[in-house]
């Protein structure tokens, strides 16, 4: 989808991007990182909003030296910041970037509408911008990258400011509407949850440079070497119950933790907490998240 | 007949028809234009001075034209005659015309990129598929459209007049086919350039209503300056710094006509090469395009 | 010592409400503030900082009235939500001017201020402007301002917020510290993610009212009347069937489901059920991996008592 090679970008003294080079997959792709790493500088690239020092950039297949201007008719673009006139109502808004992206005035109305509608906006949507709350001003924004149906639409921190409703309903949006048009999905977030939640892809950049790339699923595949265990009642019992079978275990003041040393501690568990007459919450083999990988890989 | 049920899905693919880029900046330029001529409490005040320049132009049209004959007269090129007390109506009628001109170019210009810049849509329509350039030239066609309004057509209305009086005769348009055409091209460089200072101003100073007023000031404080300060230096370079002057010695070059102004009750003649007139003109417009492109470039490298 | 406890605090802006009746003991410890924008979470801090006074009701930290101890307040930290800057300063002194503020001198100010910024890992950065900073340094230098005086009490508003992972692990483990030091720690954060990893103790806001506080696991048990869902995946898929038979054979079984290699038990009595599960699959020689709750989690709990699960 978005090829980079050797791309360098410098500000000033400040180097954005330093020999930088990935290849994009098809699919929901999410970049992580650092403030200052270069994602914005990165997304302002392939957007062609701003040119890289040296270096090429290829999206959707052409080239952006050549076409910087004609491949946004399949890009949307969602800043990070606020960046929408409080003069206008969001339905005068969106037909306004709809025209602007090329569409014609009932087609463009007839989106606004649609994609409003996706986006739970009722009545207010006539109303002025200035009049709008956090949550909404994110969906106007949201929703003036989509209105030309983009094939890929490149989102900066959709998630930030909202409430965990408005944030759920963000996420479905974004879900729903790139299914079915498959519209590829470029989500830079400092919220890991919702790269776990939403993104096919993970790309780590960290000093202008790409750390890592891979699958989500693969990722969320991988698994710890211990048991995360809840209970209630007699923990110490249990506990001294797997201490005499030599299990040592670690407690972090909510959870236990049983080391995992093959199939058959689910079984040492499970007999414990039969004998210490323990509720048994919660028994999951710890699996890898997305905290643990990004820290990893930033330090 | 079968009737088939159907259940929507939530979500549908949408497939996008869009235009060329030319037609999305022509559409997003006659809005503009559209919005500075709307009936409301903001673009009001444009439709007022519009009215206003017209009326005022009726009304010394009239007063110039009433009584022609019994003025001492001198000739000065082909066209254009110089009558003592008509100068006095002139000098009102242009001085005034100019006024309500900077005003509305001004109040209208004011809002067109400092709005954008201020609450930072700017940002999303530098997303959309258009060009710096483009979005440079959307927000310049209404304001060029509106001053084209007040300054190419109250000079046709003046010609055509001016045709009638001399008895409609064919062989008068065909003596006078330059005249019009450089009426039309003094219509646009007026309008072009007051356009292209007023976007300048907008973008330098991101809130409409400072920078409508600081271009106001600019254009008439800088002319009231180098008006004064040519009274000790006696150099005719000196009226080059007037925006004002300059544009005004451009479009009687236009005409081909000797440039005059009033200075402390008396006339004036200039003596200054093309070459000044036309680099300082290049310059101010050149400066005032690269800087505005400067501005935006820097926008977008910034957040 | 440093708790706080607030009966039946009811605020009103005009006619405008705040918040409504509200009454909870925040003991130490790590507690989450969570609710919609608008619920009234700002509204609660402020009154427990003592920077309004509540229309009805009582307040008391640390034993005191906040609206009138002004001496105590240094024992108070807080990070407003909103920027407070003077963007010209460095953070080395923006901090340190605080310091100055209360009566330190200069050198001791710079030197605690040093010590403070660079515990939260701002040594390169301290001596910068203010201006230049990324939205992650910015909330740190608040952080820091509030931390420096060493307070017992930290009323955070959205602390987390704009910081990228990395800083939100540095802070998070600053504030488990603290709490492990016997500070009482209130959080607002619209990150449910974030509050599960620190700590199971949360306050429940909306539209002005409290709807639950106390231990999250605890809260969720009080709303039995929404039958819970629990995961449990046995090792061999085989006994999937064998084992979902067997399970409805208990009055407190409602239903059973088989999702892949998972079976879903829906139970209305969830203590009974964690308490027989291990038995039977004991006696019935079922192996099995995983036990687990999804409606368990902060996130779906926090959905539940929002939308008003609990009184249906």
């Amino acid at each position: 989808m978005i090829e980079a090679r050797n791309v360098i970008k410098k500000y000033g003294s400040v180097t954005a991007l330093d020999d930088f080079s990935v290849e994009i997959p098809k699919g929901k792709i999410g970049i992580l990182g650092p403030n200052g790493a270069g994602k914005s500088t990165f997304v302002k690239i392939a957007l062609g909003l701003i040119t890289a020092n040296s270096g090429n950039v290829t999206v959707l297949g052409e080239n952006l030296d050549k076409n910087s201007i004609d491949i946004r008719r399949k890009i949307g673009y969602m800043p990070e910041h606020d960046c929408i006139p409080n003069h206008l109502s969001g339905v005068e808004f969106l037909i306004e970037m709809g025209l602007v992206s090329g569409m014609d005035t009932p087609s463009a109305t007839q989106r606004t509408h649609e994609i409003l509608g996706h986006l739970q906006m009722g009545e207010e949507k006539y109303r002025k911008i200035e009049e709008y709350s956090g949550g909404m001003r994110q969906k106007i924004k949201l929703a003036q990258g989509l209105i030309h149906g983009p094939e890929i639409i490149f989102l900066d921190e959709p998630t930030s400011g909202l409430d965990p409703k408005a944030r759920h309903e963000m996420l479905d949006t974004i879900n729903g509407l790139t299914k079915v048009s498959n519209t590829n999905v470029l989500l830079s977030t400092h919220i890991l949850q919702d790269v776990e939640t939403v993104c096919d892809y993970v790309i780590i950049v960290n000093n202008g440079k790409l750390q890592m790339k891979e699958s989500v699923k693969e990722l969320m595949k991988k698994q710890n070497d211990f048991i995360q265990v809840r209970l209630g009642g007699d923990i110490d019992g249990f506990a001294n119950i797997l201490k005499n079978k030599k299990i040592n275990l670690l407690s972090d003041g909510r959870t236990l933790r049983v080391p995992y040393l093959n199939e058959d501690t689910f079984q040492q568990i499970i007999d414990a907490a039969v004998e210490s007459k323990c509720q048994l919450y919660e028994m999951e083999r710890s699996k890898v998240t997305m905290d643990n990988v990004y820290l990893e890989v930033i330090e | 007949m079968k009737e088939e049920a159907q259940v929507s899905e939530k979500f549908t693919r949408y497939d996008a028809e869009l235009t060329t880029r030319t037609r999305i900046v022509i559409g997003m330029g006659l809005r503009g234009f559209s919005n500075l001529i709307k009936f409301n409490k903001k673009s009001s005040w444009n439709l007022a001075l519009v009215f206003l320049i017209y009326l005022w132009s009726m009304v010394f049209f009239v007063l110039m034209a009433s009584d022609n004959n019994s003025y001492p007269c001198e000739e000065m090129g082909t066209d254009f005659k110089y009558c003592q007390p008509i100068a006095y109506y002139g000098d009102m009628g242009l001085g005034g015309v100019r006024l309500f001109l900077v005003t509305l170019a001004a109040i209208a210009s004011g809002g067109l990129i400092a709005n954008d810049m201020n609450d930072k849509s700017l940002h999303l329509y530098l997303s959309r598929p258009i060009s710096r350039l483009d979005y440079l030239i959307a927000r310049f066609i209404p304001i060029f459209l509106l001053l084209i309004f007040v300054t190419v057509l109250p000079n046709i209305i003046t010609f055509i007049t001016q045709w009638s009086s001399a008895g409609l005769e064919f062989i008068w348009i065909k003596n006078h086919k330059w005249l019009i055409f450089d009426i039309i091209i003094q219509g646009i460089f007026y309008s072009a350039s007051y356009s292209i200072i007023g976007l300048t101003f907008s973008t330098l100073i991101n809130r409409e209503y400072r920078a409508a007023g600081a271009f106001f000031l600019f254009v008439y404080g800088t002319n009231i300056i180098v008006e004064i300060f040519h009274l000790f230096v006696e150099d005719d370079r000196v009226l080059l710094f007037s925006i004002a002057h300059l544009l005004d010695i451009v479009s009687f070059e236009i005409f081909g006509a000797e440039y005059y102004f009033t200075s402390a009750g008396q006339l004036k003649g200039i003596e200054l090469s093309n070459l000044e007139i036309f680099g300082t003109l290049t310059l101010v417009i050149g400066g005032c395009g690269l800087f505005v492109n400067w501005m935006i470039s820097q926008m977008e490298a910034n957040k | 010592m440093s708790e706080v406890i607030l009966e039946n605090v009811t605020k009103n802006y005009g006619k405008v409400q705040g918040i409504s009746d509200i009454s909870v003991e925040i003991k130490p410890g790590l507690t989450g503030i969570l609710g919609p924008n608008g619920a009234g979470k700002s509204t609660m801090m402020k009154i427990i900082l003592g920077l309004s006074r509540p229309s009805i009701g009582r307040v008391s930290v640390m034993g005191n009235n906040p609206f009138t101890s002004w001496e105590q307040r240094c024992k108070i930290g807080f990070v407003p939500e909103y920027d407070c800057f003077y963007e010209h300063m460095s953070g080395l002194d923006y901090v340190s001017y605080f310091l100055q503020m209360h009566n330190n001198s200069l050198e001791k100010s710079n030197e605690m201020a040093k010590k403070s910024l660079s515990e939260l890992g701002l040594e390169e950065a301290m001596d910068r402007k203010i201006r230049t900073y990324s939205r992650g340094m910015r909330q740190k230098t608040k952080i820091a301002r509030a931390s420096v005086f060493n307070p017992d009490i930290y009323v955070l508003d959205e602390p987390f917020q704009g910081a990228d992972p990395t800083t939100r692990h540095l802070l998070m483990m600053k504030m488990k510290e603290w709490a492990s030091e016997g500070k009482t720690i209130m959080i607002s954060s619209h990150i449910l993610h974030d509050i599960e990893n620190l700590t199971d103790q949360i306050i429940l806001i909306n539209n002005g009212r409290m709807l639950a506080s106390g231990n999250r696991h605890e809260i969720r048990n009080l709303m039995n009347n929404i039958p819970r869902q629990v995961h449990v995946t046995p090792i061999d898929n085989k006994n999937l069937r064998k084992l979902a038979k067997r399970m409805m054979d208990e009055s407190w079984v409602r239903a059973t489901r088989i999702d892949n290699d998972e079976l879903i038990i829906e139970t209305d009595s969830s203590e009974t059920f964690y308490l027989e599960l291990p038995r039977i699959v004991k006696k019935e020689k079922i192996k099995i991996k995983n036990i687990n709750s999804k409606d368990d989690s902060l996130d779906s709990l926090y959905t539940k008592l929002v939308g008003g699960a609990q009184w249906k």
